[in-house]
């Protein structure tokens, strides 16, 4: 048998060549397909990978075509929203998207993405991004022109004018103070401090800087640096009293065009130092379509101020009257020739949900009385008032813009917890006038203001991104959704 | 006989290079493939990031952001002493992890870039490695939500 087998091998050796060929081709062609699959799945790989990212650019195409219709107006409709069968289409791909907006002014685009389209679909992707108005009250007490601030305040942040700042006695400010073009008098006791245990604010710069002199007197203590500047070219002297700092006490550095008596361990007299920017209080330009609700005096017509009543603050007085316990929403009142006779009153009411109010007109919010809340509450207080020359608004009244008068106290809820309570932004182009032991969160913005005795101010974030200040919305959440 | 045995041999070092060339191909495919989903993941969580920890190191990355627009604190880690690593993934704050990826041949997986006080910039290198050689993928990517 074994013989039979050699003799074959030797002697019967024919279509050997053939058999060996097919086996080879076989192993070559397995080889081949494997090599040829393996690069056809780096390429479907690598292929997804580019479809999967471009779907999100498609998604991000409507984010941005909804940002630039809702720059134009914030009534804008979506030119292709998610609930219809119409599209949005990009070079690469398609989307739809939609948007909606909020009370307090900000608005949530949600774009969805289609590659390489919606019938026939392969990839789709979700975005959604949050618009807020853009921060424009970062101060605690703002002041276009000069500033008073009288005794034995409280203010926690900063406060900012562009004239002079007054500061009496025995204040205590967790922040820093700015005056652009003015000179910063601190009188007896008054402090600048980096933080406060009893108020829970830290964190604070305490710097005192001035486009003039600083001044203290006895008991002044200014925790952080502070900086007397003089416009560029000044020629500065260590000896000049011009953009000098004197009196109290400067912990950090101080730096002056002219001298320096205040103590200190770490003086720089003689030396400039750029003065603060001067900063303008911003503008408010009053559109009808950013507030989601509005209730408009006069109720009919093109709700602006163009469109005055002569009854508009007495309308709103009846209304607040009757509704004082129950305040919320969005109201504006345009009043033909405003003046100290035609006063909205805010006098003693109570919130139950966020409140603006916008005017024309002068506001008054009484005489001590208390804006209470039932929920954590953002009230904003607008008034464009601006009273006539040569006429006078102290704090015991007058023409002023928005006057408040002895413990007008605003809800602050926990004074620790910013989330609680009231937080009111009082803006006014005008004049404000604030007499005695007033108390709240949030700020004040005035073209001037006085404010006497006692008034404790806390700065608030939330009243940072208020509607109407033209500042427009930026982009502040973005998230990518599973659909 | 012996032309036999030379073909036969041949034929059989033919096999066996060709099946040693598929397990390679199919480990590169493997490794390219699950180093790119990782990779997808870690970009789209750290592009809705709000804010990267203190904690942060080249070796682990948390930070807080979004999942499917929930608030999350999401980590990613390489976990082992010696090559190959593994990159670990956690949506809950680092209490439990899930394996992403096991062919890691460093583990300096993250460095981080300021600009204008806020840290908004993670780059991301992964180095994979496959049976015969180590690949290196790269990406920067900005946290959208930093400092807003």
């Amino acid at each position: 048998m074994m013989i039979s087998l050699v003799r074959r091998l030797r002697h019967e050796e024919d279509g050997y060549a053939l058999v060996v060929a097919m086996l080879l081709l076989s192993i070559m062609m397995v080889s081949l397909v494997v090599a040829l699959d393996s690069g056809s799945s780096a390429f479907r790989e690598s292929e997804y990978g580019v479809r999967w990212a471009r779907t999100l650019t498609v998604a991000e195409s409507g984010i941005d075509n909804a940002m630039v219709l809702l720059s134009e107006s914030r009534t804008s409709p979506s030119p292709c929203p998610t609930t219809g069968s119409t599209v949005c289409t990009t070079d690469d791909g398609q989307y739809q998207v939609d948007w909606t907006s909020a009370a307090n002014g900000s608005m949530t685009i949600t774009s969805t993405g289609y590659y390489p389209t919606k019938a026939a679909l392969e990839f789709d992707r979700q975005v959604r991004v949050l618009l807020e108005p853009i921060p424009t009250f970062n101060y605690a007490i703002f002041s276009q022109n000069n500033l008073e601030v009288k005794n034995n305040e409280t203010v926690n942040g900063s406060i900012y004018s562009t004239g002079d700042v007054l500061v009496h006695n025995n204040t205590t400010i967790c922040g820093s103070v700015m005056s652009a073009n003015g000179s910063i008098t601190l009188e007896n006791g008054t402090v600048l401090v980096k933080s406060n245990a009893a108020t829970g604010c830290t964190g604070q710069d305490a710097l005192a800087w001035a486009g003039g002199s600083i001044n203290g007197t006895l008991g002044v203590n200014i925790a952080g640096d502070a900086k007397a500047s003089a416009p560029s070219g000044t020629a500065c002297s260590s000896t000049s009293s011009s953009y000098s700092i004197t009196g109290g006490t400067v912990q950090g550095k101080a730096t002056a065009c002219g001298k320096i008596t205040s103590t200190t361990s770490n003086p720089l007299p003689g030396v400039n130092t750029t003065p603060p920017a001067v900063e303008s209080i911003p503008t408010f330009a009053f559109n009808a379509g950013s507030y989601t609700s509005l209730t408009c005096y006069p109720s009919s017509g093109t709700c602006g101020p163009l469109n005055t009543s002569a009854t508009a603050y007495s309308t709103f007085n009846t209304y607040e009257a009757a509704n004082k316990l129950a305040m919320k929403g969005n109201f504006a009142i345009w009043q033909a020739a405003p003046s100290k006779n035609t006063v909205v009153s805010l006098d003693g009411i109570h919130l139950t949900g966020d409140l603006t109010i916008i005017t024309n007109a002068p506001i008054d919010f009484g005489n001590t009385s208390s804006i209470t809340s039932s929920v954590p509450a953002q009230l904003v207080v607008i008034s464009t008032y601006i009273p006539p020359a040569g006429s006078s608004c102290t704090t015991n009244g007058g023409d002023c813009s928005i006057y408040m008068q002895n413990k007008i106290t605003f809800d602050k809820g926990v004074a620790s917890d910013p989330t609680d309570g009231i937080a009111s932004l009082i803006y006014t182009s005008g004049k404000l006038e604030i007499k005695n032991s007033a108390d709240g969160e949030g700020a004040l913005y005035a073209g001037s203001m006085d404010i006497k005795n006692g008034y404790t101010i806390a700065y608030n974030s939330r009243i940072a991104k208020v509607l109407g200040f033209g500042a427009g919305l930026q982009p502040t959440l973005w998230q990518e959704l599973a659909n | 006989m012996a032309v036999m045995s030379i073909v036969a041999t041949a034929v059989m070092s033919v096999a066996f290079q060709t099946l040693k060339t598929t397990n390679t191909i199919t480990n590169r495919r493997d490794v390219f493939s699950d180093g790119q989903f990782a990779l997808d993941q870690l970009s789209s969580q750290v592009r809705q990031g709000e804010s990267v920890d203190a904690t942060s190191t080249a070796q682990t990355l948390r930070f807080s952001g979004y999942i499917d627009g929930v608030a999350k604190t999401i980590v990613w880690r390489a976990t082992g002493t010696t090559a190959p690593y593994t990159l670990q993934r956690s949506t809950n704050g680092g209490t439990t992890y899930v394996n992403m990826l096991k062919t890691l041949g460093s583990n300096n997986l993250f460095t981080y870039t300021t600009h204008d006080g806020v840290q908004d910039q993670v780059t991301i290198a992964l180095a994979l490695t496959t049976s015969t050689s180590s690949v290196n993928l790269t990406t920067d990517i900005y946290l959208r939500n930093a400092g807003t």
